[in-house]
């Protein structure tokens, strides 16, 4: 019998090698291959519909969100009237109107020749129709019309200025276009008058309001209400305190209405104790939109000059991140994190000051996510946020971040 | 040196298994394939039957390497993973764990030593264990050979704890007949 060698039989059977057959391995190699192939096709295949499937949900959870939201935004339409109060009150205007624009002319000439401002605003509230006009306006619980346009507006610059070149050439062609437009156009067609020119709150057109999400960790805010529709006072001049009771406050507005906003992150998450996470990474935010500016002078003026506008923000989020539970492939947490902004940007047809006085500069955001690891080493994530503004109670938005977590 | 290296080889060939690289699969294939055949050598009792769960194991570990964390030995979980296998396999084969004939006997009764392990090759060990009733090789391969507790086998195989020791006795007591009778035949 063959003597084992310092070896117990046991060590011996344990790490006993048994030769195996060559072709054994190309049993398995060809096995392997089929499934290799299925299992890189179902990789592949599984990310794509996933993103797919993510984004599209982004997409039109955003979209609903912003039809639901729809900005109500004033704005100057012309609609035919349906109360008969004021083609009334315009056809007893109309020859007072008349005399006004005479009155107008004369004042010019006046002015031309060197007579002062307060003179020929004297001179125009102590026409016996025009007071009846603003008389009737007051009593009148309707908007505002026209006539009142001619009547005042004079009247306002003169108050306001001290008979510089500049404002008589404003004055004179303000005139020159009240004349040739809407006062001829009354007088020659009376039933034209029924379309009028008046403020009303009206429910815009549906815009490109739609929110994009771009995953990972990439969000496409929603309900904001700083910005849905953004109302910037960008100039006030109080009038309370002159001797013109009629006027109203002059102001400009300015009216933001974003057509599209993408956040998206880039975050990296390190435990550092149990459940308890730190959270850092770069955070890009831009909204794209236009916005409308009103002069308003007096009651009456109004200009409105659509133009776009482009804000980008790029900020450091800190944060902490609270895991609530971890089932197989799911996992929960919350997270709360501090905005820096390292930079914000704007375009080029907006100020500054407007837009600061929108959006804050640092945010916080609070989100509870939901992750599910479909993969060891990747997972794909959604985290409703809401995300506030600092020192500014009303620059507050949500957002629904979704994206993918890659885990190494 | 040498033994960080082999584990960082080992590392290495396991990501690429996790990775479903055939290189990688082919390499962790080379270094542990006659370990494993000589386990499931052990139990399946003849070569063909080993081989069949040679490939069906190696199938099984690239299917489930993802679920290796790097925590202990690998060779002990390929090892594991192998006999857990190789006892499916034999469940399917033949139904040996119907032990309600069995009557229990003390283990206390058996804690005897071999006297006769350095005086045989590792052949004949191996030829002896091959002839033990099913039921008895499995737990003498279990137990002794691979290190699993009476807890443990009874789990394995479904079966009591005092099931598991009263087999590894008497599988015992077999191998020592079996010895006794190839003494004798040497003697004469």
């Amino acid at each position: 019998m063959k003597q084992m060698e310092n070896k117990s039989w046991k060590d011996m059977l344990s790490n006993h090698e048994v030769e195996p057959n060559p072709d054994l391995w190309n049993n398995i190699e060809g096995k392997l291959n089929r499934k290799n192939t299925l299992f890189f096709r179902k990789r592949y295949f599984s990310v794509a519909a996933m993103l797919i499937a993510f984004l599209g949900s982004g997409y039109l959870i955003n979209l609903q969100l912003s039809e639901g939201d729809q900005p109500k935004v004033i704005s100057q339409i012309n609609t035919p009237s349906s109360t008969t109060e004021i083609p009334r009150i315009q056809s007893s205007l109309l020859p007072s109107f008349k005399e006004q624009i005479l009155h107008s002319k004369q004042k010019l000439a006046k002015i031309k020749n060197g007579h002062g401002i307060q003179f020929a605003y004297a001179q125009s509230t102590s026409t016996p129709n025009a007071a009846n006009i603003v008389e009737q306006s007051k009593n009148a619980e309707s908007n505002p019309i026209n006539e009142e346009t001619v009547h005042q507006q004079p009247a306002t610059i003169a108050n306001e200025s001290t008979g510089t070149p500049h404002q008589e050439k404003t004055l004179k062609g303000f005139l020159k276009d009240k004349e040739s437009e809407e006062p001829s156009q009354l007088a020659e067609n009376p039933e034209s008058s029924e379309i009028e020119n008046y403020w009303e709150p009206q429910v815009t057109e549906k815009t490109t309001n739609s929110n994009w999400i771009i995953a990972s960790n990439l969000s496409l805010p929603n309900n904001g209400n700083s910005s849905n529709s953004n109302s910037v006072k960008t100039s006030l001049f109080d009038w309370e305190n002159t001797d013109v009771p009629t006027f109203l406050p002059e102001q400009n507005l300015r009216r933001y209405t974003y057509s599209s906003r993408i956040e998206t992150e880039i975050v990296a998450v390190k435990q550092i104790q149990g459940a308890l996470s730190i959270v850092t990474g770069l955070h890009y935010f831009v909204e794209n939109g236009n916005y409308q500016q009103e002069n308003r002078t007096g009651t009456l003026n109004i200009n409105e000059l659509p133009g776009n506008y482009k804000y980008e923000q790029i900020s450091i989020p800190l944060g902490l991140r609270y895991q609530l539970f971890r089932k197989t492939k799911f996992n929960s947490y919350i997270q709360s994190t501090y905005n820096l902004s390292v930079s914000q940007e704007y375009s080029n047809s907006i100020t500054r000051t407007d837009l600061s006085d929108l959006y804050s500069k640092d945010h916080i955001s609070l989100g509870v996510g939901l992750e599910y690891r479909f993969l060891n080493w990747i997972g794909i994530f959604a985290e409703p946020s809401f995300i506030q503004g600092i020192g500014k109670s009303n620059d507050h938005r949500t957002s629904i971040k979704t994206g993918l977590n890659i885990h190494f | 040196m040498g033994i960080f290296k082999s584990l960082d080889q080992e590392t290495k060939i396991i990501k690429g298994c996790q990775k479903h690289k055939i290189a990688a699969q082919k390499a962790l294939y080379d270094q542990y394939a006659s370990k494993m055949l000589a386990i499931c050598r052990r139990y399946a009792g003849n070569l063909p039957d080993s081989e069949d769960l040679l490939q069906e194991g190696f199938m099984l570990v690239f299917e489930k390497i993802d679920q290796y964390r790097f925590q202990g030995s690998f060779e002990g979980w390929l090892r594991r993973l192998f006999v857990n296998h190789s006892l499916q396999f034999l469940r399917k084969k033949v139904h040996m764990y119907s032990l309600s004939d069995l009557h229990t006997v003390s283990y206390d009764d058996f804690q005897e030593k071999y006297e006769t392990e350095d005086s045989l090759s590792l052949q004949e060990i191996l030829n002896y264990i091959d002839q033990l009733p099913e039921g008895y090789k499995v737990v003498f391969n279990l137990y002794v050979l691979d290190g699993y507790t009476h807890q443990e086998i009874a789990e394995s195989l479904s079966i009591s704890v005092g099931t598991s020791k009263s087999q590894l006795a008497r599988a015992k007591m077999k191998l020592r007949l079996l010895l006794q009778q190839e003494v004798q035949k040497s003697i004469l």
